[in-house]
């Protein structure tokens, strides 16, 4: 079977960095856009664009039938699903079969028994995989004062988890009883807003936890193998800000017993393509437990391409055509090489409460250079919708160390400049400078503990520049304004002369 | 050309001469003679002695802009004598005053959390205000009373939209 023409059921980066694959197989791609979207990257990036709706997600990029009747449009072969929207979804899925079309990504099955987190569980402790205690089924409507009683039971600190849920929405960590109501009722309602379903369930917290997860890869001829791990603990609210390979905790005995692990779980849903088993790491007993699987290619997989050299997107799609998988678990393994971290770029403001800042991306520069990737879903003029997540982007970095590896990507935040919204840049550079993140000793309270150190403002000496650059801008601003004016109300001299100036000063332009 | 910035709530004199290649800035009378070019979008190359900087200019809104010098942004409002008139003639409201919740980014309001009349506390949830699949409870900055109420559960907002008034 061929593939020849891929609709990406996406927008942002990923649909952007999917079609950049496609393009170098040689592979026809379709956009979708809702109309917040119409002028945005992922619409010109792709050969053919189909419009499926307003705005909001629900009515647009969430809706199967609108993304199968895009299919049929454009007579696409294969769906990409992304991650985030469809990609979980296996009624989308079985759409996609239905219609003829592959959809590329787990069988439908699989994302049932892996999709759901409480089924996941389940089957997780059916193939012997070691998982947090917690509750087997979602709490059922009407089932909040047996579910509060269950958290008693088990005992706070708890966790709040959405059933459908990924990447921190609709996950709240409850201290106590107290905290308990309202913290359901707002899980509940994110779940709701970002997965069509509102159920939820309770998990024990584990204590000084870290964030692992290893990657697997699996055909359709029986073959699995897993990819090395991604260390996943930076994280703010349950969403991850920066993500590295390999991790600064996991022995080269506890890597391969987590991906053993791995391997066994996927292969035990009978997995197929991408594919990611989270972990829950104890930083002091170092005992691993599953959290969940994501059927999915995940935001982080750059880090993994990164030190296996290997491009995930390609392979999905390969795999998805019928492919059998070219190497062994061995060769993985032993072309592993250096150090890769990724830091997550959001149009958000780290000194107003993280608050998203939604609008129009003035100018966009991103860093080049040695060992550098950007995946971008926006450019400059690119205006940031307020109806989506606040991602815009992501930079990662590769060394032959983990120090390297920071330093380079310090020095590549650096030169990354966001004007006319405010981003999270300042804010990951100092997440960088943190000792606790250099030494890697820390868990995924990091954030939240050094949110003070975090937030503080440090006085660099280039004040007086700062003052100068502002005040000389006005003035030309003011000069320019001038110039406008008839020639006699000019402040000074004549409009002539001042257009002179501001030519002379512009020399270089 | 005389302006004012203020930049961390002190206000700082700048002058602002033109010179071959560039200008002569005084700041507090201190002088700084800078080789200035525009380069693209708004941005600034400045060779001050052999030190060279690269400065980008955000222009945000009501006369407050950023200015990005090497890897710091240095947040400041720059103003003519006009401005500076019109801006210490408007009225600011004293954290004792009546003070006005606006909506902080575009979003939708999914919940409000009081009535007009109601006796609130500090650091008390107002409104909720959802955007981009995050609620964000605004809260009150000080403990009185709502006297004013904007937000309607479900009603789209612009940023800066009004959306409480507590006195």
């Amino acid at each position: 079977m061929s593939i020849r023409k891929i609709l990406i059921a996406n927008r942002g980066e990923i649909a952007v960095r999917v079609a950049r694959t496609c393009r170098e197989m040689g592979i026809r791609t379709v956009a979708i856009y809702s109309d917040a979207d119409r002028a945005a990257l992922h619409v010109r990036s792709c050969d053919e664009a189909v419009r499926v709706g307003p705005p909001a997600s629900r009515e647009s990029y969430l809706v199967i039938e609108n993304v199968i009747a895009a299919c049929k449009v454009t007579r696409a072969d294969a769906v990409h699903p992304g991650y985030g929207f469809l990609s979980e979804n296996a009624k989308f899925a079985r759409a996609c079969a239905a219609a003829g079309i592959t959809f590329i990504g787990p069988p439908p099955e699989a994302m049932d028994e892996m999709g759901e987190k409480t089924r996941a569980r389940r089957k997780a402790i059916e193939a012997g995989v070691p998982v947090v205690p917690g509750m087997k089924e979602p709490i059922p409507e009407g089932g909040e004062n047996a579910a509060k009683k269950y958290a008693a039971s088990i005992g706070y600190p708890i966790m709040l988890k959405a059933a459908s849920g990924g990447g921190g929405k609709g996950m709240r960590l409850v201290a106590d009883a107290k905290g308990f109501d309202s913290a359901l009722a707002t899980a509940q309602r994110e779940a709701a807003s970002s997965f069509g379903d509102a159920r939820v369930y309770i998990e024990k917290a584990v204590a000084r936890p870290r964030h692992v997860e290893i990657q697997v890869f699996a055909d359709t001829h029986g073959n699995c193998i897993w990819l090395g791990e991604r260390e996943c603990s930076v994280q703010r609210r349950h969403q991850k800000v920066i993500e590295e390979t390999p991790s600064a905790i996991v022995t080269p005995e506890l890597r391969s017993e987590m991906g053993r692990v791995a391997v066994n779980a996927a292969k035990a849903v009978k997995y197929v393509g991408a594919g990611t088993c989270e972990f829950l790491v104890d930083g002091n007993t170092r005992n691993f437990f599953f959290l969940e699987m994501n059927t999915r290619l995940q935001v982080e997989h750059p880090v993994t391409e990164w030190c296996t050299g290997l491009d995930l997107v390609r392979w999905q799609i390969e795999v998805a055509a019928g492919a059998r998988l070219p190497w062994t678990q061995d060769d993985v393994l032993r072309n592993l090489r250096g150090h890769a971290m990724e830091a997550r770029l959001y149009a958000e403001d780290p000194a107003r409460n993280f608050l998203p800042s939604p609008g129009t991306i003035l100018e966009l520069r991103l860093a080049e250079g040695p060992g550098v990737r950007n995946d971008c879903g926006v450019e400059s003029g690119s205006e940031v919708p307020r109806y989506y997540d606040p991602m815009i982007g992501k930079l990662a970095v590769w060394a032959r160390t983990r120090e390297e590896a920071i330093a380079r990507l310090r020095r590549a935040l650096g030169e990354t400049v966001v004007k006319g919204i405010t981003t999270n840049v300042a804010y990951l550079k100092a997440v960088l400078d943190l000792e606790e993140f250099r030494k890697g000793d820390y868990d995924t309270g990091l954030l939240a503990h050094a949110q003070d150190r975090l937030l503080r403002r440090e006085k660099t000496g280039d004040e007086e520049i700062a003052l100068a650059a502002a005040a000389i801008w006005q003035f030309e601003q003011d000069q320019r304004a001038a110039l406008r004016q008839p020639a006699a109300s000019a402040p000074d001299g004549s409009a002539w002369a001042i257009a002179g100036r501001l030519a002379a000063l512009r020399r270089s332009l | 050309m005389r302006y004012t910035a203020i930049m961390g709530g002190e206000e700082r004199l700048i002058e602002v001469t033109p010179r071959e290649n560039g200008y002569r800035v005084v700041i507090d009378g201190r002088e700084l003679d800078l080789d200035a070019v525009h380069l693209q979008g708004f941005a600034l190359s400045l060779i001050a002695g052999t030190r060279s900087y690269r400065c980008d200019i955000d222009p945000g809104k009501n006369g407050q802009i950023g200015v990005l010098v090497g890897e710091t942004v240095y947040p400041l409002e720059i103003l003519d004598e006009r401005r500076l008139r019109m801006r210490r003639a408007g009225g600011k409201f004293t954290p004792e005053g009546p003070q006005r919740i606006d909506a902080p980014m575009p979003g939708k309001v999914t919940r409000v959390l009081v009535k007009v009349g109601d006796q609130v506390e500090e650091g008390q949830g107002l409104v909720v205000v959802e955007a981009m699949k995050m609620e964000n409870e605004l809260k009150s900055p000080k403990a009185g009373k709502v006297t004013e109420l904007h937000a309607v559960e479900g009603a789209a907002v612009e940023s800066g939209a009004k959306l409480a008034v507590v006195v």
